[in-house]
């Protein structure tokens, strides 16, 4: 089914590297507007579906399309649409960074001097040294400069801040946050830093080798797992707690704290009310959830 | 299991080093055939010509291997990790002169069939022979661990040596056969010294940590020139969006863009190769256009790469013809330059007489020029086929020139005319190069799998 209003849509994508299945039958739309978050522990196949999505990597079965060309067909039309910031790093390392910024900013037409000047002098970047000797987080913050400089509309961002120290990787949120504004900017992060990632993103794709486990809103994610606190007013809980859905359960004799799925606040006060306890309920944190999500997947029991 | 042991494991761990060391043992293999079919007076004196030529595959072979152990070093040293493994700082030269003594033990062997040699005569000729390779493979292993601008300095001077020995291989096959004794010593002077050389303790703190590009030091002593820079960037931005021409021009300044800033480099390069081949054996100085052609090693067609600029599959294969045509006449420009040159030089410097020989300065010969056309699309298919293996690709670049190597100098086809079979080898080597990267542009991953 091909939904119109997807910027890139995966059907059946399938990609194998010798016996390894990096991404097996993977369907995807991605829509505008959004900041979408692509989790996955390494292996994942995480930078496999972006490279797919900018074509660098041909799908051995099935179509990736984005902006409707097919992904192996992207030209310039398409290409000058999209940022992309590599896990790998790569750049010129003979020329300065200046140099660099000067090659890559001669293939656009749109790019944006200014952005360019606040975000070297907000980076603290040296324009003057050569890239092949710059630190990692140096290196990581040109290369973010170089995806963002001509305002794209789709960015790909494979593990951009994992070198970032905390105020330049808190910098660079704010920098999202900012690009997203405008509705018809869409940005696809793939992190290991769940808590940098949950704070901007509203879109969440968790893959585990090579599929796609949920691919769902944030929201929807975080309000289908919740964790109470369960305390009875009068003396001991009962053995077995009238919860449903019950993914985690620890307790003691008088307070319980259990992890629950598709539950709603009224469903869950309603059952601490009958049963007279008390209920403190509280979100998970992304990390939790994609626990749960990773461990429920793969039949592992927590 | 020990350190030592753990170091070689990474050798025979690598599907290249067999394909190295079975090639090694085949060339190993046929020279002991022709030693055991021949007398030493008909090896030395130059009547076989396989075996000279084997002998000459054999230093160039030596100086691969000991570049191939040294680079294995390297790459460990550079995991920081290695700087703290205990007993790791001084293994460096063990395992250097380790599997260096036992690649020369593998090219000594075949002249033990060396035959008409007295007892004494023929230990020293062997005890020599071990030694020459030695210190060839040596001198191949420093150059690596010095880097390129030492591993030049160090290595130039032997690659003039080498190409002198081409047009005097007599005098020097005579060597270990006649001055033994000499050789022996300058290889024991020479391993003494490296191998004090190699123990210094700057060696490991050197290389930990250090990046590859660092390592080398490319960018460190080599600037982009203002003028290079200017000159893509503005045809870059010129060139209309969704044309071909920008991207084209992108492929030749990021390939090229570092070279052309060398280009006082490249004078030198064009002076001092005219003087050189100017002076050898007209015969030999035709090998100019092979050399050239070789070059093409040195640049790497931008294929697979991360870094993304708005072109796509069809813009990278367009300026990856670009990069290949590009080299093809710059190439073709520098031979050309060398031969006016060398005509030019021909009219006006006098004759050197040394002795009773009579040295002239001859010009090139420019009909060979379609030996470096041949060879550049050869070289970059082999590159793009094997650019996840470089020292695979060496191999087939190796095995490409000794078969090269056989043929011109077998047949004496070097200085014919070009034959219209060549020149439609010539038109389908590049039909081949074209084939090969509208296959990969077409049908492969534009990046490397990184292995997590």
């Amino acid at each position: 089914m091909i939904n119109e209003k997807a910027i890139v849509q995966m059907r059946g994508v399938q990609k194998r590297f010798g016996d390894i299945r990096a991404l097996d039958n993977i369907e995807l739309d991605i829509t505008r507007g959004k900041i979408i978050g692509l989790l996955g522990a390494n292996g994942a196949g995480k930078s496999t579906l972006l490279r797919h999505i900018i074509g660098l990597y041909l799908a051995d079965e099935g179509e990736c399309i984005t902006f409707g060309t097919e992904a192996g067909k992207l030209g310039p039309k398409e290409l000058g649409r999209i940022g992309y910031v590599h896990q790998e790093g790569e750049l010129l390392e003979w020329m300065t960074v200046k140099q660099l910024i000067r090659y890559v900013s001669a293939y656009y037409e749109n790019w944006n001097r200014e952005l360019e000047e606040r975000y070297i002098a907000d980076f603290d970047i040296s324009t003057k040294e050569r890239v092949g000797s710059l630190s990692p987080g140096q290196r990581q913050k040109v290369a973010i400069l170089l995806a963002i400089g001509f305002g794209p509309e789709l960015l790909i961002l494979d593990e951009p801040a994992s070198a970032l120290d905390p105020i330049a990787r808190s910098q660079f949120l704010d920098l999202l946050l900012e690009i997203i504004q405008d509705e018809n900017h869409t940005i696809i992060i793939s992190s290991h830093i769940l808590s940098d990632v949950e704070k901007v993103m509203d879109h969440a794709v968790i893959m585990r080798k090579g599929t796609i486990l949920r691919d769902c809103s944030f929201d929807s994610l975080r309000e289908e797992f919740v964790r109470a606190t369960v305390t009875s007013i009068e003396g001991k809980l009962p053995a077995e707690l009238p919860f449903e859905n019950i993914i985690e359960s620890e307790s003691n004799f008088s307070k319980a704290v259990i992890t629950v799925e598709k539950q709603t606040q009224e469903e869950l006060e309603a059952k601490a009310g009958a049963l007279n306890c008390e209920i403190e309920i509280r979100p998970l944190v992304l990390e939790e959830i994609y626990k749960i999500v990773v461990s429920k997947e793969s039949g592992v029991k927590r | 299991m020990n350190v030592l042991a753990v170091n070689v494991k990474t050798l025979y761990r690598r599907r290249i080093s067999w394909l190295w060391g079975i090639l090694c043992l085949l060339c190993s293999i046929l020279l002991s055939l022709i030693l055991a079919y021949s007398s030493i007076d008909d090896f030395v004196s130059y009547k076989w010509m396989l075996a000279s030529w084997l002998v000459y595959f054999w230093l160039m072979t030596s100086l691969y291997t000991g570049q191939g152990a040294a680079n294995v070093q390297i790459e460990i040293l550079t995991k920081p990790f290695s700087f703290c493994l205990p007993g790791h700082k001084g293994i460096v030269r063990r395992f250097i002169f380790l599997t260096g003594g036992i690649f020369s033990l593998l090219f000594t062997l075949p002249f033990l069939l060396c035959p008409g040699l007295t007892f004494l005569k023929g230990l020293t000729f062997i005890i020599s022979i071990f030694f020459a390779t030695m210190t060839n493979y040596i001198l191949g292993a420093l150059g690596s661990l010095e880097g390129k601008r030492k591993g030049l300095l160090l290595t130039l001077p032997y690659f003039l040596f080498l190409f002198w020995a081409l047009s005097n291989f007599e005098r020097i096959l005579k060597q270990p056969l006649f001055y033994s004794l000499s050789v022996i010593v300058l290889g024991i002077l020479v391993c003494v010294s490296v191998w004090r050389y190699l123990g210094r303790e700057s060696l490991a703190r050197q290389y930990c940590a250090a990046k590859k590009a660092q390592r080398s030091g490319r960018w460190e002593w080599i600037k982009l020139s203002p003028e290079v820079e200017r000159f893509f960037i503005r045809r870059i931005s010129r060139g209309s969006y969704s044309g071909i021409g920008r991207y084209i021009w992108g492929a030749l300044y990021k390939t090229l863009g570092l070279s052309l800033s060398k280009w006082k480099w490249c004078v030198f390069f064009v002076l001092l190769a005219t003087i050189v081949l100017g002076w050898i054996d007209l015969y030999f100085a035709n090998l100019l256009f092979l050399c050239l052609g070789f070059a093409a090693f040195m640049v790497r067609l931008p294929v697979r790469s991360s870094m993304l600029v708005s072109g796509g599959r069809k813009e990278r294969y367009y300026g990856a013809v670009g990069c290949a045509v590009a080299t093809a006449i710059l190439v073709s420009g520098m031979a050309i330059t060398i031969v006016v040159l060398s005509e030019v030089l021909s009219q006006v410097v006098p004759d050197i007489r040394w002795k009773s020989e009579v040295i002239a300065f001859d010009a090139v010969d420019i009909r060979s020029l379609y030996w470096a056309l041949l060879v550049i699309p050869l070289i970059f298919i082999a590159e793009l086929f094997y650019s996840v293996e470089p020292l695979l690709t060496s191999i087939v670049v190796v095995g490409l020139s000794g078969l090269l190597f056989f043929t011109l100098f077998g047949t004496g086809i070097l200085l014919r005319p070009p034959h219209p079979a060549v020149l439609i080898l010539v038109v389908c080597s590049w039909g081949a190069l074209l084939l090969v990267l509208r296959h990969i542009f077409k049908n492969w991953c534009l990046v490397r799998q990184r292995k997590e």
